[in-house]
């Protein structure tokens, strides 16, 4: 290989743009086109904006960023399935995308009768074919299914085929676009192996997905997008990490914003023995329970982070304090204790606990705050809820709210269960 | 400039060429899915409308032409893969959208498949024209050696139009329904049913100028007549590539904007 290969470029876009149509209500037949002589309201939405990137022969590189933030779009428009409105790009070789699985397929048709089929779209002659068919029916692990019509394969067998298609096809190029959920994990394997061995025979590959675990594992370079517009480029750790970072920041905005609207919106709700209250702002099956006595009110909670912040996204191992505001409405409360309770989003108890199991001495003011600070929240990622309380040492309930609050951790690591349980390995 | 970029677009679809065969045999294998004669169709439906048309036109209509069904059929096969082809090419890019938003591919491949399947059918039905032919007494002669030629110039001619009309029909979608209108007027203006002497004299000159009598003539001529074409039908081939160009441009032109119409 020469010095100068190495530095070939396999894709080169300069300020690239791409906008989208989108009709309001678009008039395609003679009757309308006469009637409103302007093709109905066309609003133009910039889904690339002056995107420019190289990417180097033999290269893995990946692009993050959210739903919408024009990914795919930059994809096909390296597969020239889109063509750009402004800007220039080259592409060098052989393409063969994974963008969608599958498409194509004749239902009634057999596996193998597919495989040419498909293969076909992707440009190969049925000699080029002929020369792949043993390779992709083994990588499919379909054996003996091959000759059955594809309509009576499951959808896993039916994406393996498609993968084993696509992946077989000898690209210079490989496209994929969040494909890599195919199969069982073992399958899932097995294509990120093949992925990489491509990547080893000095294939380009270009990989569109959101596990950034294997994103960064492939990767030898990152694009982040947002908003049609290639923010930053480099590293894949770091871009993934500074990408996390931002989702995080957005999404405690988007959140804190819904909470308030929510706010807002709700009409106030007599508090009677036991209410419900339908609570749509952060999950669906959020139902929200309240019933007691109303000796002793707990008029407000909140999770405070060490900066003294009201939020809803934490980090694995961050202190927090959770709050209680109550209000005594009875002046001879007996012994009182304020407990909490954290619950999976799936109703799994994960830790609960209350001054009276503490050993805590409660003394009520008319009102105060109680603080529950807890020192590192060791759960592992997902959504949460608090349920808090105010009762009496006998249970009898003075004030009982259930799903009070919710919160989402966040981690870098993707361990599972419900806590976090420190650890390490010895080897 | 713009030559070479056609070029470049024929050598997309010759690269392709499995694909193109595949889609074409796809259609072809599909079109009687589930019936009970399934592939057989393609020989009985050009049986049964020869049976048809010759009760009809020579016991209930009687026309002043020897031999009347095989006078039609000899050139009904040949009008049928045209409009047939036009008609179903109209849609066929609006009704393959799934896949052309989802995999690069030259888009041509679609109208080219559309056309070229067409061809097939006919070439199928040929097979039951012939033996008809020589059961009425038509034998094969030395002009058949025409028929490669006039098919030729036949396939471009209807390529043409399927370049336009599927390209068009992206942007307004009505056409599919006015080419149905447009193509059985057009039967009706071109000598399928009726041999050209009925033609008034004033009005034969228009007749002249539409491309399909041209064709129909041509067939008439070599299968009927037991002639040479008339060599207009030269004139019309070089008619029909020049079309096909311009078609094709304006195809390959408004190409990269389907995706984003459909």
């Amino acid at each position: 290989m020469r010095v100068t290969e190495l530095r070939e470029t396999a894709i080169e876009i300069k300020n690239l743009w791409k906008k989208y149509k989108i009709y309001q209500d678009k008039p395609a037949t003679l009757k309308e086109r006469f009637l409103f002589r302007t093709r109905g309201v066309a609003q133009e939405k910039w889904v690339l904006k002056d995107v420019s990137l190289s990417i180097p022969k033999g290269k893995m590189v990946g692009f993050i960023g959210r739903n919408g933030s024009g990914k795919s779009t930059l994809l096909k428009v390296m597969t020239g399935i889109l063509r750009p409105d402004k800007g220039e790009i080259s592409v060098e070789g052989k393409v063969s995308s994974l963008i969608e699985l599958g498409a194509g397929f004749h239902m009634d048709f057999t596996g193998r009768e597919n495989i040419y089929m498909n293969a076909s779209i992707f440009g190969l002659t049925r000699r080029e074919i002929d020369r792949r068919l043993e390779s992709i029916i083994q990588f499919s692990e379909l054996g003996n299914y091959i000759d059955n019509p594809v309509r009576t394969y499951s959808s896993g067998m039916f994406m393996r085929l498609a993968f084993s298609i696509a992946i077989n096809v000898d690209p210079d190029i490989l496209l994929i676009d969040e494909i890599l959920a195919v199969g069982d994990n073992a399958f899932q394997k097995k294509c990120i192996s093949q992925i990489e061995a491509l990547k080893q025979q000095g294939k380009t590959i270009v990989l569109v997905s959101h596990d950034n675990g294997v994103m960064e594992r492939l990767c030898d370079e990152i694009y982040w997008m947002d908003n049609a517009v290639m923010i930053k480029h480099g590293n894949p750790h770091e871009i993934i990490q500074e990408y996390l970072d931002f989702l995080t920041t957005s999404e405690e905005q988007r959140l804190q914003s819904e909470a308030r609207q929510k706010e807002e919106s709700a009409v106030p709700v007599e508090r009677s023995a036991e209410s419900t209250v339908e609570n749509q702002g952060l999950d669906q099956t959020t139902e929200q329970k309240r019933w007691g006595n109303n000796a002793v009110v707990i008029q407000e909670t909140s999770i405070i982070n060490p900066l003294g912040e009201n939020r809803f996204i934490f980090q694995k191992g961050q202190p927090i304090d959770i709050e209680i505001i109550y209000k005594v409405n009875q002046p001879d409360v007996q012994r009182p204790v304020f407990g909490i309770g954290i619950f999976k989003m799936d109703g799994t108890l994960c830790y609960g606990s209350n001054t009276y199991i503490d050993k805590v001495p409660v003394t009520l003011h008319e009102t105060g705050k109680v603080v529950c600070r807890i020192e590192s929240l060791s759960l592992v990622q997902g959504d949460y809820y608090v349920n808090v309380a105010c009762h009496h040492e006998d249970g009898t309930p003075y004030d009982y709210i259930t799903r009070a609050l919710t919160f989402r951790i966040h981690s870098k690591e993707d361990d599972i269960g419900i806590a976090y349980i420190p650890h390490k390995w010895i080897i | 400039m713009m030559i070479a970029r056609l070029l470049d677009d024929w050598k997309a679809v010759y690269r392709y060429r499995e694909f193109l065969k595949n889609t074409v045999a796809k259609d072809l294998r599909t079109r009687y899915k589930g019936s009970i004669l399934g592939f057989l169709w393609t020989f009985v439906s050009p049986l049964l409308m020869l049976v048809v048309y010759s009760t009809l036109f020579s016991v209930i209509i009687r026309m002043p032409v020897d031999h009347y069904p095989i006078f039609l059929f000899c050139t009904l096969l040949s009008w049928n893969y045209f409009s047939s082809a036009v008609q179903s090419s109209s849609s066929i890019i609006v009704a393959s959208g799934n896949l052309i938003k989802k995999i690069y591919f030259p888009l041509e491949i679609l109208p080219i498949s559309v056309v070229t399947g067409g061809l097939i059918n006919y070439l199928y039905g040929l097979i039951i024209l012939i033996p008809a032919l020589v059961l009425y007494g038509y034998y094969p002669n030395i002009h058949y050696l025409w028929l490669p030629v006039i098919i030729a110039i036949q396939f471009v001619f209807t390529l043409a139009l399927a370049f336009l009309f599927s390209a068009l029909t992206v942007f307004f979608r009505d056409l599919e329904h006015i080419l149905s209108i447009v193509l059985m007027a057009w039967l009706y203006l071109t000598p399928v049913l009726y041999p050209v002497s009925l033609i008034p004299e004033e009005y034969q000159y228009l007749f002249g100028l539409n491309p399909m009598s041209v064709i129909i003539n041509s067939y008439r001529d070599i299968f009927y007549y037991n002639q040479a074409p008339d060599s207009s039908l030269l004139v019309f081939g070089i008619l029909a590539v020049g079309l096909l160009v311009l078609s094709h441009a304006y195809f390959s032109k408004v190409k990269f904007r389907f995706v984003e119409e459909i």
